[in-house]
C-alpha cells in the first residue's frame, strides 16, 4: 500500500462511527441502552477535582501537606455532583458527564498547558472542555500547580532529568505521570464492614495518639483528615440517595419509579453500612472503584477476585430467590460499562502510542481458595460470560488458571477468547505465586505473604503484576529499560548513535565498555552489553527512587489508605509506606528478543561463523544496513528467540536472569528491593522509534519486540515451539510480572465472523 | 471424537509414493528423493546459487532461476546459501533416533488431549523398517501413534506395524479399479483386499482404531454410481466403519510450481459442498453400521508439522 | 455450560471448530500450568481482516486487539501501532 492511501483514524473518527446502534449490544434492553449512552458520549475534562484542590491548597499554605491533601480529596467527593441516567441501576459517575475525567492537575500541570490548545481536535484520543473551564485550568489552576507536579519538583532534585524521559534508553516519564495507581483493595473486608467499619477503627485511632510521643507527630492530622473524608463518602452516597428520589418523584413510568426508589433505598444503606445483597455489594464495589479513579492519576485500579468476594451475597441471594443469574450478570454487565466510561487521561505525545482512552482495571476469576482448592464458581462463568454479551473494552477480564481449575471453566474463557477481543488475559496461579514469595525482598529474602494470604487475596493488578489485595502497595508500572538501546551502545562504546531523536544521539550515555573491534571474543562482546545492561537500570532506579521520595511526602492518597489493611492502625498513609507489604519502584525491560537475537547473531555470525567481522558489522549497522542488505539477512538467518531453538534461547534466558538479578539487588525509598517486569505492550514501537539498527537484522527506528514475545515473523515453527522457548524462562525471579502476547489465526477457532 | 482428530499431534513425512494422485496436495511427498524446492516470490535474483551449485544446474532465465533437474542432485548447496530462504531442501535424512527426538519435545502438548505421533507421507509403507523402528520406539514411550497409508502395499508390510499403531486412516480414492488406475496410476485390487483385511484385523484384536478416508475430487469420483458402489463395499466391511469424507483443496498448487512439475487438474474449477453431505446421506443409507463425516481435510489430524519435510535414510 | 436465559440478547455465538478449540485450550494449559510461563494474552483475528480495517476503518469501527494489559479498538490505534500489531506472527496449530 503506497503512503497516500494510509489512513490513519485514531479515536475522534473511531468514536463517530461508533455512535449509536453500533455499539448498542448487551443481555437485556436496558445494557443495550447503556452501551448506547456509552458510545454515544465523548470524553471529556472536568475540573471539580481541580477546583476542590486548587481552592484547598490555597486556603491551607504552609500547612502539612497530609492534611492538604486529604482536606482536598475529601472536598472533592463531598461536592461531587450526583448524577443518574435512564435504565441505570448502579449509581455513581465521575463528573458531570459520562466519559468524564476529573483530571489529577497535581500531576498533570506541568505538561497540560502545551497540550490545551489541540486537546478538543487532536486526532488520538482528544478530550471535550467546555470554554470557560478551558480558561480557568489555563489562568488559575496551571500557574498554581505548574511548578508543584511530581515531574516538575522531581527535575529539581535528580541530575539527568531530560534524560530519564527523552532518552529512549532508559525512562521513566510513565512513573512520573500517574502516581496513584495499581492497588487491590481489600474488598472482602469492605463489603463486610461498610466504610463505617473504616469510620469506627480510625476514632479508635484517633483517641489513643499520643501527643507526648514523638512517633505520634502528624497522627492526628492523619486520623482527622481519615475522618473527614469518609464522611465526605457518606455524604456523597446521601447526595444520591436525594438525587434518586427526586428524579423517582418526577418520574412517570411506574416500572423506571419503582428501580429508582430500589436505587435511593441501596444508598441509604452502602456504601457506608455492610452490604446485605449482591446488588449492595456491587454498588459499593462500584462506587469504590470510582472514587479511587479519581483520587488516583494511575490506570489499573483493580478489582482483583471478584468471583471470590461476590460469591457469598450472590449465592444468598439466589438461594432466597432474591436474584437469578440473569439479573446478575445484567448488573456485572453494567459495571463493566461504567468501567470502561472511566477514560485515562494522557498528553498528546503518549496518546499516540497508548491511545484509546483505556485504562486496565483486572477483574479475575477461577484460581483457588486459601486452603488450595479449585475456587471457581457461578460467578467466574457469569463474569466470563457477561464480556461476550456487553463487549466492552473494559475491565481486563482475567482466568486464574490452576492444574486444578476445570475443563469447563477454561472453555468458557476459550470461548470469549473466539470473540476477537482480546479479552481475556490467562495467568497461572502458581507462577504467580511465586513471584509474591518473593516480591519486593531483594535476592536472598522472601516477601511478608504467607502462602494462605496469597492463594486467597493474590491476583495480578495493572497489565501482569502480581499483587494482594489491600496487603501491597507501590506503582507497578514504572522505569523502563530498552534493551535494544542497550545493544546499540555495547557496540557504540557507550555513545548513543547519531541521527537518533530525543536526549543525546551522539553522546556518551552509558560507560565506555570498549571499542567492539578489540572484543576478541563473544565473551567480551556479551560482558560488555551486560555491564551497559547493568549501567542503565541502576541509572534510572537513581532517578525513580528520589520520585518515590517525593510521593511518599507529597502525594497522600487517603482512600487507597483506608481500603489497606493496617494502615489505620498504624497511622501512615499507604503512599508513605503504610503498606503490610510496600513494592516498587519496578523496572521493567522492552526489547528481550531484540537484545536475544542480537546477541545470538553476533555470536553466530561473527564468532561461532567467523563470516564477517566486528568491523563490517558496525559499519553495516552505521548505515543501518543501507549498502548491505545480504548481510542484513545473513543476521535474520541466525537462530532466533521462539523457535525451541537452545542456541537463542538460552541467550535470552540468560539476559532475562541478569535484568532480574541487578534489579533485585536494588533497594528502593520504602525499604524494600526493586522488581522486575516485562509487560509493556506498545512501549516497543515508540521505543523502538528511539532505538538504532540491530544485529538482530532489524532496521533503525522500527518497532522492538513486544514484551517478551518473540520478535515478529521470526517464530516460524508455531506456537508449541514458541511455547516450549517460553517455558525456559525463570519466572519466579521476574516478580513484577511478564507479559505474553500470542496470535492464533480466527479461522483455527471459528468457522464464521461472528460481529 | 475421531472426527475432529486426537489433540495436537507432531507430523512426519515419510517421502516417496507409489501413487500419482491427479489432486494430490503434497508433491513435495511424490519422490523418494531429496529435492530443491524454490520459491520465486522470495528471490531477489542474488545469484548466489548460480555460483554455489557445483552442477551447474542453476541458472537465471527470464526473470527466475531455473533449475536443471536433469544435474540437480539436491545436495543443498544453493540452500545453503539462499539468505532469503527463496531455495530450500526438501527432505533432509534423519535416523530414527532423531525423529523421535523431535518428538518428544512436543510430548507436553500430547498430555491432555490425547496427541502424539502421526506418520505421514508420501507413503508410509515405502520406508517400512524406518517407520516401524519410530513407531516402536514411541509406542515404548507410550507416545500415541498413528499413521496415514494408501494401503498400496503388500499386506505383510502393514500388518507389521498395526501392532505399533494405535489409530490407522486408509485412503480409498476411487471404488472402480479402471478409473483408479487412471487417476492414480495403480489399482485398487491390493488396496481393496487390505482395507478388507485391515478392518477384519481390527475387529478381531480391537485394535488399532481405524478410519477410512475418502478424498472427493469433483467430476473424478463423486458421481452417484461411485458414491453408491463405495458405500456398498462399506456396507461389507466388519465392524462400524468410521468414514471420514475429505473435500478437494487446492493449497498444494504453488509446491507444483517450486519443483518444477505441472499441476494435473484445472485450478479455476472447485468442488460442489453439496456433495458432500450428499456422499454421507448414501453410505449412512447403504451402510447403517457407518460412522460417516465430512472432516476439514489434512490439517484435521496433524496439528504441528514440522518445518521441512522429512526422509529417511536406510539406516541400517 | 451454563445455561442463562436472556432472550433479548444481540449475542450469538459463532460456529466454533471443536478441534481448534481443544488445540487452544491445551496450548494455554501447557503453557501456563506446565511451562508455568505466568500470563499469556491472544488476538484471535485473522490477518486479512486486520489489513481490510486499515484500508476501509469505516467498516470496523468496533473491531478489537489486544494491545498491553486491555483491549482497544483498532481504529482508534496509530498507525504505526497497527503496523506492529498486523507484523507479528500469526500462529495456526
Amino acid at each position: 500500500m503506497t503512503d497516500s492511501a494510509v489512513k490513519e483514524v485514531g479515536s475522534r473518527l473511531g468514536m463517530e462511527w461508533r455512535d449509536g446502534k453500533s455499539a448498542e449490544v448487551g443481555s437485556t434492553r436496558r445494557i443495550q441502552q447503556l452501551n448506547r449512552l456509552l458510545h454515544a458520549n465523548r470524553p471529556s475534562v472536568d475540573i471539580h477535582r481541580t477546583r476542590c484542590f486548587t481552592k484547598v491548597f490555597q486556603a491551607t499554605e504552609g500547612e502539612p501537606y497530609i492534611r492538604r491533601r486529604y482536606k482536598a480529596c475529601a472536598e472533592t467527593y463531598r461536592t461531587l455532583e450526583p448524577v443518574i441516567y435512564d435504565h441505570e441501576q448502579l449509581a455513581g459517575w465521575q463528573g458531570k458527564r459520562i466519559r468524564c475525567e476529573q483530571i489529577n492537575i497535581e500531576m498533570h500541570a506541568d505538561w497540560l498547558e502545551g497540550d490545551l490548545d489541540q486537546m478538543r481536535v487532536r486526532q488520538f484520543d482528544p478530550f471535550e472542555i467546555d470554554d470557560a473551564d478551558l480558561q480557568e485550568l489555563r489562568e488559575v489552576h496551571i500557574p498554581y500547580w505548574r511548578d508543584k507536579t511530581l515531574t516538575a519538583v522531581w527535575a529539581k532534585q535528580v541530575p539527568h532529568p531530560v534524560k530519564m524521559v527523552s532518552s529512549g534508553i532508559a525512562d521513566c516519564v510513565n512513573y512520573l505521570g500517574s502516581a496513584g495507581s495499581h492497588f487491590i483493595p481489600d474488598y472482602a473486608a469492605l463489603l463486610s464492614t461498610g466504610y463505617k467499619g473504616a469510620y469506627d477503627r480510625v476514632q479508635e485511632g484517633l483517641a489513643n495518639v499520643d501527643p507526648t510521643n514523638p512517633a505520634d507527630i502528624g497522627k492526628r492530622d492523619f486520623h482527622l483528615g481519615l475522618i473527614e473524608v469518609l464522611e465526605a463518602v457518606k455524604t456523597l452516597a446521601e447526595n444520591y440517595a436525594a438525587k434518586a428520589r427526586e428524579l423517582a418523584a418526577a418520574e412517570e413510568h411506574p416500572e423506571r419509579k419503582a428501580e429508582l426508589l430500589e436505587m435511593a433505598r441501596i444508598m441509604d444503606w452502602v456504601p457506608w453500612n455492610p452490604a446485605r445483597t449482591f446488588r449492595e455489594a456491587i454498588q459499593t464495589v462500584w462506587l469504590t472503584e470510582m472514587l479511587l479513579s479519581i483520587e488516583g492519576a494511575g490506570p489499573s485500579l483493580t478489582y482483583g477476585r471478584f468471583d471470590q468476594y461476590m460469591l457469598p451475597y450472590y449465592e444468598k441471594d439466589i438461594a432466597e430467590s432474591r436474584l437469578t443469574r440473569e439479573q446478575a450478570m445484567e448488573l456485572i454487565e453494567e459495571m463493566y460499562i461504567k468501567t470502561t466510561n472511566i477514560p485515562w487521561f494522557q498528553s498528546s505525545q503518549l496518546a499516540y502510542y497508548f491511545g484509546g482512552y483505556y485504562r486496565f482495571p483486572h477483574l479475575g476469576v477461577g484460581g483457588l481458595n486459601k486452603l488450595g482448592r479449585d475456587a471457581s464458581n457461578e460467578l467466574s462463568y457469569l463474569c466470563l460470560r457477561a464480556m461476550r454479551h456487553v463487549r466492552t473494552t473494559g475491565p481486563t477480564v482475567s482466568l486464574y488458571l490452576h492444574q486444578k481449575t476445570p475443563d469447563e471453566l477454561l472453555l468458557e474463557a476459550a470461548k470469549l477468547s473466539v470473540e476477537g477481543m482480546g479479552h481475556p488475559s490467562y495467568f497461572d496461579v502458581e507462577t504467580y505465586s511465586r513471584m509474591l514469595e518473593y516480591r519486593g525482598a531483594g535476592l536472598q529474602g522472601k516477601s511478608p505473604y504467607t502462602r494462605e494470604q496469597i492463594l486467597e487475596l493474590g491476583s495480578p493488578l495493572g497489565c501482569v503484576e502480581p499483587g494482594v489485595a489491600g496487603l501491597q502497595y507501590g506503582h507497578t508500572d514504572s522505569g523502563i529499560v530498552n534493551m535494544g538501546a542497550v545493544v546499540s551502545l555495547a557496540l557504540n562504546n557507550g555513545v548513543k548513535p547519531a541521527g537518533l531523536p530525543g536526549w543525546g544521539p551522539g553522546e556518551q550515555a552509558g560507560p565506555q565498555t570498549g571499542d567492539p573491534a578489540t572484543f576478541s571474543t563473544y565473551e567480551a562482546f556479551h560482558d560488555a552489553v551486560l555491564e551497559q545492561l547493568a549501567y542503565a537500570i541502576r541509572e534510572v532506579h537513581a532517578h525513580m527512587i528520589v520520585a518515590e521520595k517525593i510521593i511518599a511526602e507529597q502525594h497522600q492518597i487517603p482512600l487507597f489508605t483506608i481500603l489497606s489493611t493496617g494502615c489505620i492502625e498504624k497511622g501512615v498513609d499507604v503512599a508513605a509506606g503504610g503498606a503490610y507489604c510496600n513494592i516498587g519502584p519496578t523496572i521493567q525491560c522492552v526489547g528481550l528478543a531484540d537484545m536475544a537475537n542480537s546477541m545470538a547473531a553476533v555470536k553466530k555470525v561473527v564468532y561461532d561463523e567467523g563470516s564477517v567481522t566486528m568491523d563490517a558489522l558496525r559499519k553495516a549497522l552505521e548505515t543501518d544496513f543501507a549498502d548491505d542488505e545480504e548481510l542484513r539477512l545473513k543476521l535474520r538467518n541466525a537462530p532466533k528467540y521462539g523457535n525451541n531453538d537452545d542456541y537463542a534461547d538460552d541467550i535470552a534466558a540468560e539476559v532475562f536472569q541478569y535484568f532480574a538479578d541487578v534489579v533485585r539487588s536494588l533497594r528502593c525509598y520504602r525499604g524494600n528491593y526493586a522488581d522486575a517486569a516485562i509487560q509493556m505492550v506498545q512501549a516497543n514501537v515508540g521505543f523502538g522509534e528511539m532505538t538504532w539498527a540491530t544485529p538482530s537484522g532489524r532496521h533503525a527506528m522500527r518497532p522492538l519486540a513486544d514484551t517478551m514475545s518473540a520478535e515478529q515473523q521470526t517464530d516460524v515453527h508455531g506456537p508449541t515451539a514458541a511455547s516450549l522457548s517460553y517455558g525456559k524462562l525463570n519466572y519466579s525471579a521476574f516478580t513484577n510480572g511478564t507479559l505474553l502476547n500470542m496470535w492464533i489465526s480466527r479461522s483455527e477457532l471459528a468457522k464464521v465472523i461472528n460481529n | 471424537m475421531i472426527e475432529d482428530g486426537p489433540g495436537i499431534r507432531t507430523n512426519v513425512f515419510l517421502k516417496g509414493c507409489p501413487l500419482r494422485c491427479k489432486w494430490c496436495s503434497n508433491p513435495f511427498g511424490l519422490s523418494r528423493k531429496p529435492q530443491i524446492a524454490y520459491n520465486q516470490r522470495k528471490c531477489v535474483l542474488c545469484g548466489a546459487c548460480v555460483a554455489a551449485c557445483p552442477e551447474n544446474a542453476c541458472t537465471i532465465e527470464g526473470g527466475r532461476v531455473q533449475t536443471d533437474r536433469e544435474k540437480c542432485t539436491a545436495c543443498g548447496a544453493c540452500a545453503e546459501v539462499c539468505l532469503t530462504h527463496a531455495r530450500v531442501l526438501v527432505g533432509e535424512e534423519y535416523t530414527a533416533e532423531e525423529v523421535i527426538q523431535r518428538v518428544r519435545e512436543d510430548s507436553a502438548f500430547y498430555r491432555r488431549d490425547g496427541g502424539g505421533l502421526t506418520l505421514s507421507g508420501g507413503e508410509v509403507l515405502m520406508q517400512p523398517e524406518a517407520a516401524e523402528e519410530i513407531l516402536r520406539v514411541a509406542r515404548a514411550s507410550m507416545i500415541h501413534t498413528a499413521i496415514e497409508t494408501s494401503a498400496y502395499a503388500s499386506w505383510e508390510r502393514l500388518e507389521r506395524l498395526l501392532p505399533l499403531c494405535d489409530l490407522v486412516f486408509v485412503d480409498l480414492k476411487h471404488i472402480d479399479p479402471q478409473a483408479h488406475l487412471r487417476l492414480t496410476g495403480v489399482p485398487n485390487k491390493r488396496i481393496l483386499d487390505n482395507i478388507r483385511r485391515l478392518w477384519t484385523y481390527a475387529a478381531e484384536k480391537g485394535s488399532p482404531e481405524v478410519v477410512l478416508r475418502l478424498p472427493v475430487i469433483y467430476g473424478l469420483n463423486d458421481d452417484d454410481d461411485t458414491m453408491k458402489a463405495t458405500a456398498r463395499f462399506i456396507a461389507g466391511l466388519p465392524g462400524t466403519v468410521a468414514v471420514n469424507i475429505l473435500p478437494y483443496h487446492k493449497l498444494g498448487i504453488t509446491k507444483y510450481e517450486m519443483i518444477d512439475l505441472p499441476y494435473p487438474l484445472d485450478p479455476d474449477e472447485d468442488g460442489d459442498p453439496a456433495r458432500l453431505t450428499a456422499y454421507c446421506d448414501v453410505i449412512r443409507r447403504t451402510a447403517p453400521g457407518a460412522s460417516c463425516s465430512v472432516g476439514g481435510g489434512e490439517i484435521d489430524y496433524c496439528r504441528v508439522r514440522a518445518p521441512n519435510e522429512e526422509v529417511l535414510a536406510d539406516h541400517h | 455450560m451454563l445455561e442463562l436465559n436472556t432472550p433479548e440478547s444481540t449475542y450469538q455465538e459463532p460456529d466454533y471448530n471443536p478441534a481448534g478449540i481443544r488445540n487452544f485450550m491445551n496450548l494455554v494449559r501447557t503453557t501456563l500450568n506446565d511451562h508455568g510461563v505466568e500470563h499469556i494474552q491472544f488476538n484471535t483475528l485473522n490477518k486479512e481482516t486486520l489489513v481490510d480495517a486499515q484500508a476501509h476503518p469505516e467498516k470496523y469501527p468496533t473491531l478489537m486487539v489486544r494491545v498491553a494489559g486491555y483491549s482497544v479498538y483498532f481504529t482508534d490505534l496509530g498507525r504505526r501501532v497497527q503496523d506492529d500489531v498486523i507484523s507479528r506472527t500469526e500462529h495456526r496449530f
